[in-house]
């Protein structure tokens, strides 16, 4: 491959026959860890946008309410909305919607609870909308004491925090594979000096420069490590497709979960879309050629340096 | 080219093997190396090729003393000096044609000479019909010519040849003495080191001759002389008794 020929019968030492292998594992490990990591970033992208764009106006109600006073008071509160800037639109759940997204708090038997539910009104804003949050909340208040706004802040700082922290932890992880990577071609490397360090000697006194020499490693780790890398990334972009279909297939089963479908209600815009975009994919593709560059880089640097040193 | 001033050799604590030795080898000239089995001669090539540091005195190839030589100048200094190794040395994986290449690989020539130098000279040496060969599969004599093949490749300057002729018969060695004759008539200094007095005899070559650590040089055209303007008064005289008149005094 590549056309380079070889002094070192590098390829038929032991350490470098697993070579690929263990590249190709490493590469496997990295390219889950990226694959998620991107993930987890457009996970937190979409999400943010999608519940910033979006609030939900609480009017809890008591009990000797009648029904007609009740509609009279959830009028107004949606035209006190609709008259808000930014605001594109509202919509009212209705009682069973509400028991049902309360159902994993309250019970099954959340509607049969002489419980007075109060009126959710989910609001779209538009997109860049700036709103003054405290003076709706005190219009609402005039109209019914104990209505509230919730842009759902303290959930997505949650939130975000927990995709963050999946982020840093698949980047410790990539860095973990690659160091291991690098270590594991500095083994290789150092084993594969003293198995031809006879014919080195030859080499060297021959007029070999140290370069010479450790053009021969680097061009077996780049080529075993691209070959490694290439495998690993097969690997893991193929367990990155089943894991999203698997998701999607689950996902069909239990409707109520969150993002299932059109019902963007419960947590509006929070779709789990495990999709990668092309250039997510184009990240991935990169990766074997990274930690050939790595593997290759790492092993110049071993020879150039065992060599300095046993002259 | 090669100059030596009150060198001297130990490996680790045993016997100096070399004692004080000094002398020079003028570009373009051509020496017999000789003396006993394990008088140095080997030792004394390697202090010539950076295969071993004097443990004392100064060597000084091509105008630089070795002794101040970083391990980054080396490669340059021996491209310009062809070794052939008194146990050939030649790479085991690789084809009589691939180990003859090697100097020239190093050197950066282009494949498609280096292809056709190499089948040329080891058509000359009697191997053209190996040049696929691996190492093993070659006799001992095949495999020194390999080696001279080697050291020859690249035109060197200085060239060492440690036991050239051990392992062929009569007509090869000489064959073997007249391409290293040639190279020298190019302009490579020549080393060989032999205990083949036969060989040596037919020729009226220098001779750097090596006995109880010290050497003299011999010249068969002419008289025996100390072997450097450097040598001290007691090496010239202990040496020049008993060797200058001995046995390459009739040879000549
Ligand atoms: N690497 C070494 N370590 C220790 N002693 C050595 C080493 N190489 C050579 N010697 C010793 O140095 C002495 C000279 O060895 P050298 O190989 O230079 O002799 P030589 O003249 O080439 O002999 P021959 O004609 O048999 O090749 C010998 O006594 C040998 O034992
Ligand atoms: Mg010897």
């Amino acid at each position: 491959m590549f056309g380079l020929r070889s002094d070192l019968p590098l390829d038929r030492d032991a350490a470098a026959k697993f070579l690929p292998w263990i590249i190709g594992f490493m590469v496997y490990l990295a390219a889950l860890a990226v694959g998620t990591a991107m993930v987890v970033d457009r996970l937190s992208a979409s999400w943010q946008s999608g519940l910033t764009g979006n609030l939900t106006v609480e009017v809890p109600f008591t009990d000797d309410i009648g029904v007609a006073e009740r509609s009279a008071l959830l009028d107004q509160v949606i035209d006190l909305l609709s008259a808000t800037p930014g605001v594109a639109g509202t919509t009212l759940l209705d009682d069973r919607e509400i028991a049902r997204l309360l159902e994993p708090w309250l019970g099954a038997e959340a509607t049969e609870l002489d419980i007075p539910l109060p009126a959710m009104i989910a609001v779209n804003l538009r997109e860049d909308a700036v709103l003054d949050q405290a003076q709706l909340q005190r219009d609402l208040n005039a109209i019914q004491p104990g209505a509230r706004v919730d842009d759902h802040a303290a959930w997505i700082a949650d939130a975000l925090s927990f995709l963050r922290g999946l982020k840093l932890l698949a980047a410790l992880l990539t860095g973990l594979v690659l160091t291991a990577t690098a270590i594991t071609i500095v083994f290789v490397t150092r084993t594969g000096l003293s198995i031809h360090r006879s014919v080195i000697e030859i080499v060297h006194l021959i007029g070999a420069p140290d370069a010479y020499i450790a053009q021969q490693f680097q061009a077996q780790s780049l080529r075993l490590g691209i070959i490694g890398g290439i495998v690993g990334t097969l690997l893991a972009a193929g367990t990155l497709l089943g894991a999203e279909h698997l998701l999607q297939i689950t996902d069909g089963m239990a409707p109520a979960t969150i993002g299932s479908g059109g019902d963007d209600l419960a947590a509006p815009g929070l779709a789990l879309d495990l999709q990668l975009l092309p250039w997510q994919w184009g990240v991935l593709g990169l990766l074997p050629f990274a930690t050939a560059l790595i593997a290759m880089v790492t092993a110049r640097w071993t020879v150039l340096r065992s060599l300095a040193r046993f002259i | 080219m090669v100059l030596f001033d009150q060198v001297s050799v130990q490996y680790g604590a045993g016997p100096q093997i070399l004692k004080d030795i000094s002398f020079t080898l003028a570009p373009g000239s051509f020496h017999f190396l000789v003396g006993r089995s394990g008088a140095g001669k080997s030792s004394l090539l390697k202090l010539m090729y950076l295969g071993l540091r004097p443990t004392s005195g100064l060597v000084n190839l091509f105008g630089r003393d070795v002794a101040t030589l970083q391990p980054k100048d080396f490669p340059s200094i021996r491209r310009r000096v062809g070794v052939v190794f008194q146990d050939f040395r030649l790479i085991e994986h690789l084809s009589a044609l691939d180990n003859v290449a090697l100097p020239l690989r190093v050197a950066g020539v282009r494949e498609a000479d280096i292809k056709r130098h190499c089948s040329e000279l080891l058509s000359w040496v009697g191997l053209a019909e190996h040049l696929n060969a691996l190492p093993a599969t070659l006799s001992g004599g095949q495999q020194q010519r390999v080696a001279i093949a080697r050291a020859v490749i690249a035109r060197p300057n200085l060239l060492l040849a440690d036991e050239p002729t051990g392992n062929v018969d009569d007509v090869i060695g000489l064959r073997l003495m007249y391409l290293f004759e040639e190279l020298n008539k190019l302009g490579t200094t020549v080393v060989v080191a032999t205990h083949n007095d036969a060989l040596v005899s037919r020729f009226t070559h220098r001779q750097l001759r090596l006995e109880q650590s010290s050497v003299r040089i011999f010249d068969p055209a002419g008289v025996s002389q100390p072997a450097s303007p450097y040598a001290m008064p007691t090496g010239g005289t202990t040496a020049g008794g008993t060797t200058a008149g001995g046995t390459t005094g009739g040879a000549a």
